[in-house]
């Protein structure tokens, strides 16, 4: 068989092929959002198409009685400060790496970067349960909020900064300037849409973490969204008690709008942040 | 003169690139000694939260561990009942298995997507791009969540079925197929993510290389075998590695959509040393295990890391 390019066949092929793809990739999505809109009668028994609509789900799920307001509040919190932390604390330890030649370079180097970016969660989540609950920060924002370094976050600022030609920092140092005055008056406004690429990046990555914030909390009101919204899905948990259709599609709604909308607004801070993982 | 940070300007001044031996090392040091005050913070965090841990579940491992009082001692024996567990082994080998299926299907389809994309131009390009790429920035719990609505018995696949009559099984209910809708969820998240990679991929092929094809009179099918994916081994290579890796450390779409179930039909490693830790506190054998697969994963991946290396540098 030979189809050739920009030929009418070509054309069909693709085309019906990519709708088939951008289906299966956003129907999910668009069916559980548009479940939060509509009321719920057993989830399951919904057409795909939008009907029953109602904004009662939303009511409810901001109502008082409800925890979803709660959990968002959390993962507001917890994602922004956490975000903000590992860029600052990247930024300046991927300056270190970029431009210094200090002893012991390449081992803090190692330890940070290559280690972190290996090492699996599963050999630190029980010690991390064991140290938190040793120092009662279990249910405290403190556990959610404190391991605010990331691997990833320091090698991609590794990366960008090794980008910026170094006479910048020469000149800087010769006029007299500390190296907090390079990094903080040359290096940093230089590397503002890379900032932009880690905030984005580590942003997704925290709002979307799981794992980590189901080992330090316990308690309802300590839970993120991710977190709550596993909790509240039948399973053997609830007892074959109706699960909260109206919070949970709410719940899956306000997780991924966020989701969506830092994307769409930082994708091409995101296709560079990719870039810089050196992995084009 | 002295500055604030107690280094001479004279000593700024020299060119970074200098030559140092040990006699110099108190030299190099006075010059360099405030990057230890900005890699500080990340060190200290990283020594808390990953070396400490990673270092204690090693130790751990060594014994019959309790969160509280006393903890024997207890050698190797930890690892010694992994050899006799044979459903550590059975999800050793379902875990590989899993791994190795959705990361084929996830490269094949994510290249398919690639090809496909990469034929579009300007604003379609874009969105369509886009739009295959969302399921690689959502949440895995969310995705789950809204598959597992799917899945169940009287979701939306049994019930668009009916309304096709055809005949249709919950597959989370089932040992068979379970394992089926982790795969088929978990090549839907990935593809997306893997079509990227492809995409930068092809840009990276000059265009000259289809002109000349084409000017020999090469068909479509010969540019594809002969330039394309011959230069897309490096991506292919890499890709191929992330996407192992990431699938040996399953989690969340096992954890949320059956649990492991049914049967431990798709019970994999991560899933198994997470209940063996958290729900049967069972932390000796739980941290023998996340030591033997951690083990595994880090000589995965940087074997073949510097595989890639050796193998590209050029």
């Amino acid at each position: 068989m030979l189809i050739r390019k920009h030929s009418t066949t070509w054309i069909i092929i693709r085309n019906v092929l990519l709708l088939v793809f951008v289906l299966v990739t956003l129907f999910p999505f668009y069916y559980a959002v548009l479940n939060s809109f509509r009321t719920i009668r057993g989830l399951p028994d919904m057409s795909w198409l939008p009907d029953h609509l109602t904004l009662n789900n939303w009511v409810s799920a901001f109502g008082s009685n409800s925890p979803v307001p709660r959990w968002l509040f959390n993962s507001i919190v917890v994602t922004l400060s956490i975000t903000t932390l590992s860029v600052c604390f990247d930024s300046l330890a991927g300056y270190a790496f970029a431009r210094r030649h200090f002893p012991g370079r390449n081992f803090f180097f190692f330890g940070i970067v290559i280690f972190g970016l290996t090492v699996p969660a599963a050999l630190l989540i029980i010690p991390i349960y064991g140290m938190m609950a040793d120092a009662q920060l279990i249910n405290t924002y403190p556990a959610l909020i404190l391991p605010a370094a990331s691997s990833l976050g320091t090698f991609m600022m590794t990366q960008a900064i090794s980008e910026i030609p170094i006479d910048l920092d020469e000149a800087a140092r010769l006029d007299g300037a500390t190296d907090f005055d390079i990094f903080w008056r040359v290096v940093l406004p230089l590397i503002k849409p890379a900032l932009a690429a880690v905030f984005i990046v580590l942003f997704l990555a925290h709002w979307n973490n799981f794992l980590y914030p189901l080992i330090v909390t316990n308690q309802e009101n300590m839970r993120t969204l991710t977190v709550g919204l596993y909790l509240m899905a039948p399973s053997d948990r609830t007892f074959g008690l109706p699960p909260p259709w109206d919070w949970i599609t709410v719940s899956i709604a306000i997780q991924f709008i966020p989701v969506l909308i830092v994307f769409l607004i930082g994708q091409d801070y995101f296709t560079k942040g990719m870039a810089l993982t050196g992995m084009k | 003169m002295e500055t604030t940070t107690g280094i001479t300007a004279a000593e700024h001044g020299q060119p970074l690139s200098a030559p140092r031996w040990p006699g110099r090392l108190g030299q190099v040091l006075r010059r360099e000694w405030s990057a230890y005050f900005f890699i500080a913070p990340a060190m200290l965090l990283f020594t808390v939260f990953t070396i400490y841990p990673a270092v204690r579940t090693i130790y751990i491992s060594f014994f019959n561990w309790k969160m509280r009082g006393n903890s024997p001692f207890s050698g190797l024996a930890n690892y010694q009942q992994l050899l006799t567990d044979t459903l550590f082994q059975q999800t050793f080998v379902r875990t590989i298995y899993l791994a190795v299926v959705i990361t084929v299907a996830a490269i094949s389809l994510g290249f398919l997507a690639a090809i496909l994309v990469n034929d579009l131009n300007g604003w379609s390009k874009y969105l369509v791009r886009s739009a295959i790429f969302i399921p690689s920035i959502s949440s895995l719990i969310v995705s789950t969540m809204i598959w597992k609505s799917f899945l169940e018995p009287d979701g939306f696949f049994q019930r668009s079925a009916a309304f096709f009559g055809i005949a249709w099984q919950s597959w989370v209910a089932s040992p068979e197929q379970a394992p089926l809708a982790i795969i088929v969820l978990s090549v839907w998240q990935q593809v997306g993510y893997i079509m990227v990679f492809f995409l930068a991929g092809l840009q990276a092929i000059p265009q000259t290389f289809y002109e000349a094809a084409e000017v020999d009179g090469a068909s479509p099918w010969d540019q594809l075998f002969h330039i394309t994916i011959p230069l897309l081994q490096r991506t292919t290579l890499f890709v191929l590695v992330v996407t192992t890796l990431t699938n040996f450390k399953i989690f969340e779409q096992v954890f949320a959509l059956t649990g492991g179930g049914p049967a431990n039909s798709t019970l994999t490693l991560m899933m198994y040393i997470y209940q063996t830790g958290f729900r049967y506190s069972h932390f000796g054998p739980a941290s023998a295990m996340a030591t033997v697969f951690s083990v595994v994963a880090i000589g995965v991946a940087l074997l073949q890391l510097r595989f890639l290396r050796a193998r590209f540098e050029y």
